[in-house]
């Protein structure tokens, strides 16, 4: 069993339009080096230069934000899901 | 996205949410369902506006969280979340700059925004999105009252 990775809509044109991924890692960072594998130019949408996540993104497992975990090595196991949810916000 | 369809018995709320919340910005999930090229609203979530409160006036911030509660409760539905509900106290319902760079976010979502008609029109709806086979460019949608029927501006009469 693996974890799951749910997509936004933004980035969905650099997963074959899938909305939710499959990935393994113990750590948020891992899966998502994981997932990147399999689908080219997503990690480089979802960290930036310095490797952490991009502004305007957030990270959550099983809906905890991992910028109140362990950022990018929060743990994560088989059948956890993360959500990369873009920020919703506006003026 | 050709049409956004709002029930009355939605708009109505969404209007006096805004208005309860001047002068800061009201904001919410629209929950709704998508056929072919248009979208109908079917339940909206108030949200608290997150922003530092100093800011309200001029910002909101919905906590992602909600949405991720919202879209578990509706996956393997025919529902989806189809856009947010933001309101603007002070000026018309156009998405303002910071409102498009949030917007390229989230292409596929409705932007439904209460703002000031002109003259004495009083809170008029407008709704907008991106319009995806044109890069994206920011483009206004068809809003449909599905109870009067009537298109375009849905208009609060002046108490």
């Amino acid at each position: 069993m693996s974890v799951t990775v749910r997509v936004p809509s933004a980035l969905r044109k650099l997963t074959n339009g899938q909305a939710e991924l499959a990935g393994d890692g113990s750590t948020v960072r891992e899966l998502l080096v994981d997932v990147g594998e399999a689908n080219p130019g997503l990690l480089d949408r979802i960290t930036g230069d310095d490797g952490e996540i991009r502004q305007f993104l957030n990270v959550f497992v099983n809906g905890s934000d991992i910028r109140f975990e362990d950022d990018l090595d929060t743990a994560v196991a088989s059948g956890d899901e993360v959500s990369i949810v873009p920020s919703i916000a506006g003026g | 996205m050709g049409e956004f369809q709002l029930p009355r018995e939605l708009s109505g709320p969404i209007l006096e949410e805004a208005e309860r919340a001047g002068p800061e910005e009201a904001c919410g999930l629209i929950v709704g369902r998508r056929r072919s090229n248009r979208v109908r609203a079917t339940r909206t979530v108030s949200c608290d506006n997150l922003a530092p409160p100093e800011a309200r006036a001029r910002r909101f911030e919905i906590d992602p969280r909600l949405l991720i509660e919202v879209e578990r409760a509706v996956r393997d539905t025919d529902e989806e979340v189809v856009g947010f509900y933001h309101s603007h106290p002070d000026s018309e319902p156009i998405p303002s700059e910071l409102d498009s760079i949030y917007m390229a976010l989230w292409p596929d979502k409705v932007w439904l925004i209460v703002g000031q008609g002109a003259g004495d029109e009083g809170q008029i709806m407008r709704a907008w999105s991106l319009d995806l086979a044109d890069q994206g460019s920011l483009r206004e949608v068809r809003l449909v009252s599905i109870d009067t029927v009537m298109e375009g501006q849905i208009r609060q009469a002046k108490v």
